[in-house]
């Protein structure tokens, strides 16, 4: 088994503001390289804040986050962003920026910040898009796309980035079916060239399907992390979400599962 | 898109390099043009000749005194004032809207025309006369309004700070103005009058001192927010993402506000509130060029020079026969607005 990439121990984030409050609350964590971590839990239980803190946008109230053994605030932003990438449920750019030109963005952190793109970075971004099934709509203004194909834009560009560390926020909420499942198995693919993928994920038959591993988040705290089966039983569904879950296989062999409705 | 032009023709495939040359010589064109019109007809070979002899330069045949003093003196610090003030308007608007987000932002949208107003009045009614105290006051003024704006908004985390800083603008600016309507009142008729002349800015009677104190702040904040063109794109995917991808958000952001407001600060000092250039040029240029900071900063320095430019030597044209002059924010209004709305049809047809 390969060494840890990402870790963090006791990982605390307060907010005093509008009433003190605990978002999350002691979380340890550490995950390798190639594995596939789903983070899945019911709203508002701080899985989106968990994720903004190991990219390091929020610094939490204690303890802290690892890349390799080094401490995030030891890394200057572009070493950071040549580790780390990182994809927000939307993105709404203003302007009339071409798609190819937002996804050479994601070559920010390899570029020389006065010289043009080189052909390397050309290619890359349209190898990208290719992966992100967006190359369609290379020519077209990001301003005129749907929120779908905008978001598979901005998972091009996250791809342009080539980070050993993904994080998705969400990834898959505004994608049909055959997108979803595309960019899915594209994560599990990131995952098996050796790269560490960790996705929040409401989606939990996706989780079990690609992930290698859940974290069940509840009130800040995870609070089981493992096999997706496992993780995914009924106990733990109607502890976390509260509701009656029944789960069984399906006719595939898949992990699947039904909600008592009464 | 604006598919149907050739590609050649379509100035978002040109190469930024191309776009420099192109500005350039279209700028050294409106200025002979500037410099050769008006109440005397100054021949461009003439102009071209009294440059290179104030420079220091053999000419042949040197040019007669009378159109020396006319050309050196005269016409060709009042054309360099609209070329540094009208480039230094549109460098801070582009800025600014690309900050903000949004292209309706403008230069003067953290106070500072409110600032600078209050400072010039300031120094009307303490009746100092001499030419560098009215700028001085004025950009006194304009300073105190964005140091105002930074020490609010440093109070609130990075999420929410474009809506503070537009918010905290309003406030200085109805404060700062209430000051002003209050000395006004206080002020004599001869005050007022000479308060509402500068006002409504203009570039008549500018010198090269003018001019030199716009320069080197015009070219210094060009050359620095064109250095930061790319981040400055970068951070139009948000602060998240801008972050992620190794930006220094918020340095970015603080470095971009002071550099904007400065630079209008100084601006507004010298000629007086000249309205829509900071917000119309940056608007066009983006429509022709595409909106990559790096080569919309270049394309709206030149087309704010050459647009104040034009808008000036208008203004001197047809003031000419009455004896009068108009004041140059007329004619950026008039001359602005109409092609303003025509751009934003077509490119409204276009998108639909």
């Amino acid at each position: 088994m390969p060494e840890p990439i990402l870790e963090c121990q006791g990982i605390t984030f307060e907010v005093r503001l509008p009433q003190p409050r605990t978002i999350l609350d002691q979380i340890s964590f550490s995950a390798r390289p190639g594995e596939v971590i789903g983070i899945c839990g019911p709203n508002g239980v701080g899985k989106s804040t968990f994720l903004r803190v190991l990219a390091g946008l929020v610094k939490p109230t204690a303890g802290e986050v690892r890349i390799e053994g080094k401490s995030l605030q030891q890394f200057k932003p572009r070493q950071l962003a040549r580790q780390l990438s990182f994809l927000p449920q939307d993105t709404v750019v203003p302007f009339d920026f071409k798609a190819k030109e937002i996804v050479l963005m994601g070559r920010h952190p390899y570029a020389s910040s006065l010289a043009a793109w080189t052909d390397e970075d050309l290619t890359v971004a349209k190898d990208c898009m290719v992966q992100a099934e967006c190359e369609a709509e290379a020519e077209q203004f990001v301003t005129t796309l749907s929120g779908g194909e905008r978001q598979r834009v901005m998972i091009a560009r996250l791809l342009a980035q080539d980070t050993p560390i993904v994080l998705l926020d969400e990834m898959t909420a505004s994608q049909d079916i055959r997108h979803a499942s595309k960019l899915l198995r594209l994560a599990r693919q990131l995952a098996d060239a050796g790269k560490l993928v960790i996705l929040v994920l409401h989606d939990l038959r996706a989780a079990a399907r690609i992930c290698s591993r859940v974290c069940l988040m509840y009130e800040g705290r995870i609070v089981a992390d493992g096999d997706p089966v496992e993780v995914l039983h009924e106990g733990h569904i109607a502890y976390v979400y509260g509701v009656k879950a029944r789960t069984f296989t399906n006719p595939l062999g898949q992990w699947d599962f039904d909600l008592d409705e009464n | 898109m604006s598919s149907k032009l050739s590609p050649r023709k379509n100035l978002k495939n040109w190469k930024l390099g191309h776009l420099a040359v192109a500005g350039l010589f279209a700028l050294l064109a409106t200025t002979l043009l500037a410099v050769a019109l008006g109440t005397v007809y100054v021949p461009p070979l003439t102009i071209l000749k009294s440059m290179a002899q104030a420079l220091g330069l053999e000419v042949g045949q040197p040019a007669d005194q009378t159109s020396q003093i006319l050309i050196v003196l005269i016409r060709l610090p009042r054309v360099f004032a609209a070329i540094f003030a009208g480039a230094g308007l549109a460098i801070a608007g582009t800025a600014m809207q690309g900050l903000f987000r949004n292209p309706l932002a403008e230069p003067g949208i953290l106070g500072v025309s409110a600032g600078a107003s209050l400072g010039a009045l300031i120094a009307i009614a303490f009746g100092t006369y001499s030419f560098l105290a009215l700028p001085t006051f004025a950009f006194a003024g304009a300073l105190a309004a964005v140091l105002i704006i930074l020490a609010l908004s440093s109070f609130s985390g990075s999420s929410g700070q474009t809506t503070v800083l537009i918010l905290a603008g309003m406030a200085v600016a109805a404060f700062f103005s209430a000051l002003t309507s209050l000395l006004l009142v206080m002020a004599s008729e001869y005050q007022v009058s000479s308060y509402i002349f500068w006002t409504l800015g203009g570039l008549a009677n500018r010198r090269w001192e003018h001019v030199q104190l716009m320069a080197v702040p015009v070219l210094l904040a060009g050359t620095l927010l064109f250095l930061r063109g790319r981040d400055l794109d970068i951070l139009l995917l948000g602060d998240e993402t801008a972050r992620t991808l190794g930006v220094a958000a918020k340095k970015t952001r603080i470095l971009t506000v002071l550099l904007a407001s400065l630079l209008t600060a100084i601006i507004v000092s010298v000629t007086g509130p000249i309205g829509f250039v900071g917000l119309i040029v940056p608007h066009i240029m983006r429509l022709l060029v595409g909106p990559s900071h790096r080569r919309l900063l270049l394309a709206s320095a030149f087309g704010g020079a050459i647009f104040l430019l034009l808008c000036d030597l208008a203004t001197r044209l047809v003031a000419m026969p009455r004896g009068i002059e108009l004041s140059v924010g007329v004619t950026t209004a008039l001359v602005g607005a109409p092609y303003f709305m025509i751009l934003l049809i077509r490119s409204l047809r276009t998108h639909a």
